[in-house]
């Protein structure tokens, strides 16, 4: 049941007119059922195995509260929790480079392929649960004894397919609270809920047309149609994640929950390091608070060698995280080392970026960036390393160029498409200074319905409708 | 050493670590109010003050830093333990 569908639609109207009808434990018991029922759309399966870690994760939190030996509890959580997402989304995939291996000097793999099916969210949840036993095993968090309260938290439906990771101490103590309906609350909801499906449905899946015909073709083109693809696919996965993100925390406003935003215009980075402050930012906080901070004080007496270490580990980490290939593992060490790089010389470019105006420095740093985050992204999209290798090497190769119109839309569509990219570009390098939300608010019933009425029926008439899912699911 | 003392300690090494001349440091100051204090440059700044202080963080004491106050007290209780 993806958010951008009418069974979605349909679902949460009668969920959310129960939910304000309740209060208290009742309403905490609903949204628990309604997520159990979100969860059960997708596989009953999978429902069951994340509540088998929910019962697991539920003791050991608690466990290790009480126990002298943390460490050792703490070890024996994280196994189950990584056991679980290895067999299920990484296990095949390790097996099959195995065999290879093993074919390779004439032995046979003994070892069976698995036909699992991955539980909706169980990297996300993963996650949740892993920084949920640390932050107790470091005494920052005390264990959450409500087995309603921790139960919902994991399964709540708005971040349950691809989250944010967001913390447990953001949003327990919400669970704990009666919601009322509350007018504006709803009405804001709802807008944001309508750009999303705009970045979704008029956007994302109209570039994802273009994109998937160049990259499943990679052979077939060179230059500047490559170039637009790269540019295309990196706007699909912005216009694809941040819509997602729009429409969770539109749904999670209107049932008065607040959870973590994902996204400050990332494309305004004005390096990597700032990029990945600005894209996906649950994962990436996730990431510094539990793997990247305790690696670089453990060997901060290495000095920035110890720091550039930290960094190459926790993206190859986070590149292994996001999927499962070489395309991101190579995506996730080129980001590390192009951290490490810019650790190891952030004196020498401070030098160099002031002999400069602020804004030429600020537009150059920005036009760095925003290249190299085209160019390491193709490695997300490529069907292989070598086919991402391909895109890059043949961008300024003039050899096999095509009408755009022959990329999977006609020119109307392609048109369309150009505007959607530049759109969403302008909004990351210009922030209006008017809150057009809040602004609109302040208008006469006439001109706000109006002005709804239209986006409906963008989303209608260009939205491309059809309950396509999102890129991150699949991480 | 009092505690205000390793707070004007502090603050120098702060305006050193992170280039910025304007940091005033309070207890309850925390990452957020320091502009150039972030992921990269909190672990040069734990080794500068390990260093100046001559002290030595456990992982688990650096990782309970919630704000400049926690470090203050345990720069603190380190100096006077000895």
């Amino acid at each position: 049941m993806v958010f951008n569908s009418f069974t979605f639609l349909v679902f949460f109207t009668l969920f959310a007119l129960v939910y304000f009808r309740m209060k208290g434990k009742l309403q905490l018991w609903w949204l628990l059922l309604g997520s159990i029922v979100f969860c059960a759309f997708y596989s009953l399966k999978g429902l069951g195995i994340l509540s088998a870690l929910i019962i697991c994760n539920y003791f050991t939190g608690i466990w290790i509260e009480k126990t002298l030996r943390k460490n050792a509890v703490l070890l024996l959580s994280c196994l189950v929790n990584l056991g679980a997402l290895f067999i299920f989304k990484y296990y095949n995939f390790f097996n099959l480079e195995f065999s290879s291996f093993l074919n390779g000097i004439g032995i046979h793999n003994p070892l069976p392929v698995l036909h699992l099916l991955v539980p909706v969210g169980l990297s996300y949840f993963i996650l949740q649960a892993i920084g949920y036993n640390v932050d107790i095993q470091r005494e920052m968090e005390p264990a959450e004894k409500n087995f309603l309260v921790f139960t919902t938290y994991f399964l709540y439906f708005p971040k349950l397919i691809q989250g944010p990771v967001d913390r447990p101490r953001n949003i327990f103590p919400q669970l704990y609270e009666s919601k009322k309906f509350d007018y504006n609350r709803v009405v804001s909801g709802l807008k944001l809920i309508a750009w999303g499906l705009i970045k979704k449905l008029v956007i994302a899946d109209r570039l994802s047309i273009v994109v998937s015909q160049v990259y499943d073709h990679t052979g077939q083109y060179s230059g500047i149609i490559l170039l637009v693809a790269g540019l295309f696919y990196m706007v699909q996965l912005y216009a694809d994640f941040s819509g997602y993100m729009d429409i969770a925390l539109g749904v999670s406003q209107i049932l008065g929950i607040e959870i973590m935003q994902n996204f400050n215009r990332p494309f305004a980075a004005t390096s990597v390091t700032d990029f990945w402050k600005r894209w996906h930012i649950s994962l990436s906080t996730w990431l510094y608070e539990y793997v990247y901070n305790p690696i670089s004080l453990q060997w901060r007496n290495l000095g920035n060698w110890g720091m550039v270490f930290a960094i190459f580990i926790t993206f190859f980490l986070s590149g292994l995280w996001h999927g499962v290939g070489w395309t991101f593992m190579t995506w996730g060490l080129i980001n590390g080392l192009a951290m490490g790089y810019e650790l190891r010389t952030a004196k020498w470019r401070k030098k160099f970026f002031k002999k400069m105006s602020p804004l030429s420095a600020k537009y150059l740093t920005m036009t760095i960036t925003f290249i190299f985050t085209l160019l390491s992204f193709t490695f997300v999209r490529a069907n292989t390393v070598s086919e991402g290798w391909y895109v890059i090497t043949h961008l300024l190769d003039q050899s096999k160029l095509v009408s755009f119109y022959s990329l999977g839309l006609d020119p109307f569509e392609f048109i369309l498409a150009c505007c959607g990219v530049l759109l969403l570009l302008i909004l990351q390098f210009y922030q209006p200074k008017i809150n057009f939300s809040q602004a609109l608010t302040s208008k006469p019933a006439f001109i706000r319905w109006s002005v709804y009425g239209i986006i409906a029926l963008v989303i209608l008439n260009l939205g491309i409708l059809g309950g396509k899912g999102f890129i991150y699911a699949q991480f | 050493m009092d505690k205000n003392e390793i707070l004007n300690q502090l603050t120098i090494i702060f305006k050193k670590i992170f280039e910025n001349d304007a940091v005033i440091l309070q207890m309850d100051t925390t990452a957020n109010d320091v502009d150039g204090w972030d992921s990269l440059t909190h672990t040069s700044m734990i080794v500068e003050v390990e260093k100046h202080f001559n002290v030595k963080f456990k992982l688990k004491e650096v990782l309970s830093f919630k704000n400049v106050g926690d470090m203050v007290n345990m720069i603190h209780s380190k100096l006077h333990s000895v």
